[in-house]
């Protein structure tokens, strides 16, 4: 189920008034709700592959309990890694088989020697990469006795699929998530609104500003041999922009949610293209991963201790595996490996935490040094889109090479160029709000408040109109493909 | 708890009691408007149908007519268009009607739930309307607003209504291939190698558009659009007959468009559609040919 569809929008008020009615006093009922409203959100899409889920649940939960109770090393190792095979396994399947499968046989047909054996026509089970990650973390967790295991099996259910953030995240850890579903939840109206707030902020993104560019960006990839340069650079900068409005826009609509039903979910995105350092874009661009990757992957490798060597290492492999869970191809591979040739000169300067806080703090403007900075990450992080949008290498190279061609200083032009450029005014506007908005959660968090009722209601209609009038031709999430 | 739902439902249903309101209103308008639509005094004879006939003919170059066919137009679409225009345009003395082989085929899915068909919507009696927003119902607010965004700009064009036509020059440095044709073919006669079933809808609606113009006592002349020679020789047998059948049992005149030898520049790649060149001798020999059959 879409959050941008008519299916979301009905199922949405039915589980809530069921939520906080019918299973109101009873939490194990509201949990049970929960799994239920869960699997029926993910079933709608494709019910065959619910059996993953609750598989992955199932193992996950028992190793937990398993774990807990082991004190034998080499026994605790053992479960660790069964969670570990069962969901790696799961996503190495159905995301990467093909892949390995492919570049297996090339590799031997390079050197001489023919392997007969066929591709399989996997279905990618949506958001396999989120719900794994998320079950591996309560496994790691409990292994390194940083958390105690749950022993109410819905309560983990629960946990696992929860509909808000089951297919594109943000990617919960158990530490945070888990309790909530302990406790009794209570209505709170300034939460719920709140929510409400974001629920349509995220629409916004989704549907007005990533519609709309992605329609530009499709055109002008897909058909890149016959466009200059400059009308490649836009094509990129369209599609900078229909990734955030995408991702940001769902995980905001997650989010906003979950607070409707009295839980709180990780933030995933802080404004990342005000960033001044690549560092502080990946600080603020999908969290949940990021954070996950430093700690299950980057600190137990040594992080940034130890040698020149052991800090290249380490960051060229946390960035390449966070590339590559975006997809199998080598596209995302090299993407990966491009964000750490430019966060590694920050790292061994010792520059990697000079930003920790957001851009021009407390003032309206930045300064043109920050300025400067901030525009110089954003074209590293455009350039390195050109790898994650193309379908190959060779596309990428191909699109690189006639941007840094003398048809970069010719005058951008494609079909539909005059109606592009209503959404060139929407993407600046809706820059101009994300930076008036940039200390907060989301941009309109807090938008608004002090004004007069009719004024600030005025903007929300101002919001849904947009939502409706410029909304584009409905698209996928791009993140539900990874 | 109640407070939020309260808040939540008045939120909400003000906009959708505006927008309720304005559709009552703007449909209203939009109806009269569109069904009194006058064509020039001087028009006698109109065409009708799909990309197939507004890609064949220049009206500039047939006296007295014109070119009402649109991309995509099933019949369904063309009946109701054609019933407006004749109930407001008696002296309309001739329908030319584009009728080709795809025509009777089931390939055109979801007549109802197709954005496209939103350019009609004002044209369109009440339960027709709710097949349409039933069809797109999944994509409800989308369509909602184009649905708007059609009436509203059918509102400020002065006479340019969304459900006339729409004739845009396509492919202009292509020709025929091969390549397109048999991918057309394939899409217009055959689902996995099976020939597709007739399409019952169209058919449906083509027998009402003859009924239609006998009770506007208005003549029907049916042209069966210009093929290039591969295309042509690829229609299976199945559908050659049945479209003969349909035409025989309801005794239509027809100029057959279909069998003039054309090179490949006279058409897009699909060889089904005509390119301008095609079109400026098509149109030409269409003058001949109407002459002939009015001779008759």
């Amino acid at each position: 189920m879409l959050f941008n569809s008519i299916d979301f929008a009905i199922f949405l008020p039915i589980v809530f008034v069921l939520y906080w009615f019918v299973t109101k006093k009873n939490l194990k009922l509201q949990n049970c709700l929960i799994v239920i409203a869960s699997y029926f959100f993910y079933g709608w899409w494709d019910w065959r592959f619910l059996s993953l889920i609750l598989f992955s649940t199932i193992i996950d939960y028992s190793v937990g309990l398993r774990l807990s109770k082991e004190e034998n090393q080499t026994k605790r190792k053992i479960l660790l890694c069964t969670s570990i095979i069962v969901n790696i396994g799961f996503l190495g399947f159905f995301k990467y088989y093909n892949f390995f499968l492919d570049n297996f046989l090339t590799a031997f047909s390079f050197f001489g020697t023919e392997i007969k054996a066929n591709s399989l026509n996997i279905i990618l089970p949506v958001g396999i990469s989120f719900y794994t990650f998320q079950t591996m973390s309560y496994s790691l967790d409990i292994y390194k006795r940083k958390l105690e295991p749950t022993k109410d099996f819905v309560a983990f259910a629960a946990f696992v699929s929860f509909f808000p953030q089951l297919v594109a995240g943000p990617i919960e850890r158990a530490k945070n998530l888990l309790p909530q579903f302990y406790t009794k939840r209570v209505f709170d109206y300034g939460k719920a609104v709140d929510g409400m707030r974001q629920i349509l902020w995220g629409l916004f993104k989704k549907i007005v500003i990533a519609d709309n560019c992605a329609v530009y960006a499709n055109l002008i990839f897909n058909n890149s041999e016959d466009y200059s340069g400059s009308t490649l650079v836009l094509g990129v900068l369209f599609f900078a922009f229909q990734i955030y409005g995408d991702f940001s826009g769902y995980s905001d609509i997650a989010i906003g949610t979950a607070r409707l039903f009295g839980f709180n979910i990780m933030r995933n995105f802080a404004f990342p293209y005000f960033s001044r350092d690549i560092a502080e874009f990946w600080r603020r661009w999908h969290i949940s991963l990021s954070s996950w990757f430093r700690d299950y992957l980057y600190i137990p490798l040594g992080g940034s201790r130890g040698g020149l060597w052991m800090k290249v290492r380490n960051t060229f492999i946390i960035f390449i595996v966070s590339g590559f869970w975006h997809g199998a191809n080598w596209t995302f591979i090299v993407w990966g490996a491009l964000n750490a040739i430019y966060f590694l000169p920050l790292l061994l300067t010792n520059k990697n935490r000079n930003h920790l806080e957001i851009v021009a703090q407390s003032k309206s403007l930045p300064t043109l040094k920050e300025l400067s900075l901030m525009l110089l990450t954003f074209s590293l992080t455009v350039f390195a889109w050109i790898f994650f949008r193309a379908d190959n290498i060779g596309h990428a190279a191909s699109y690189i090479s006639e941007i840094f061609s003398y048809s970069l200083f010719t005058i951008p032009h494609f079909a539909g160029m005059r109606k592009s450029l209503l959404t060139i005014i929407l993407v600046l506007l809706f820059v101009l709000i994300e930076w008036h908005g940039r200390e907060e959660q989301f941009a309109i968090a807090h938008l608004g408040l002090k004004w007069k009722k009719p004024l600030r209601y005025a903007m929300y209609y101002a919001i849904i109109i947009a939502i409706f009038w410029f909304g584009g031709e409905k698209q996928q999430f791009i993140y539900f493909q990874f | 708890m109640q407070l939020f739902i309260k808040k939540i439902v008045l939120f909400f249903s003000i906009p959708f009691s505006i927008g309720f309101v304005f559709y009552v209103i703007l449909s209203f308008i939009l109806s009269s408007l569109l069904k009194g639509y006058k064509l020039d005094s001087n028009i006698r004879e109109i065409f009708i149908g799909d990309s197939h006939i507004t890609a064949a003919i220049d009206d500039n170059l047939i006296k007295n007519s014109k070119n009402l066919s649109q991309n995509a137009e099933a019949f369904l679409y063309s009946y109701f268009k054609l019933k407006v225009i004749l109930e407001s345009n008696p002296e309309i003395e001739r329908v030319y009607l584009g009728y080709s082989y795809h025509n009777i085929s089931s390939y055109q899915k979801g007549l109802y739930s197709n954005f496209i068909y939103s350019r009609y919507f004002f044209i369109l009696p009440l339960t027709e309307r709710i097949k349409l927003v039933k069809g797109n119902i999944r994509k409800f607010p989308l369509y909602l607003t184009i649905i708007i965004k059609s009436g509203v700009k059918n509102l400020l064009t002065k006479g340019d209504y969304t459900f006339l036509t729409d004739y845009v020059e396509a492919y202009k440095n292509r020709s025929a291939s091969k390549e397109s044709m048999d991918k057309i073919i394939n899409y217009y006669f055959y689902t996995n190698g099976k020939l597709k079933d007739l399409s019952t809808i169209n058919l449906f609606y083509f027998h009402k558009i003859i009924h239609l113009c006998k009770t506007y006592d208005v003549e029907l002349i049916i042209i069966n659009t210009p093929l290039h020679s591969y295309f042509r020789s690829k229609i299976p047998n199945y559908y050659i007959n049945n479209y003969n059948y349909f035409i025989d049992i309801n005794q239509l005149k027809v100029i057959d468009l279909s069998t003039l030898p054309l090179n490949d520049e006279c058409f897009w790649p699909d060889g089904d559609h005509l390119s301008k060149k095609g079109r400026l001798l098509i149109s030409k020999e269409f003058n001949k040919q109407k002459a002939q059959i009015h001779s008759k």
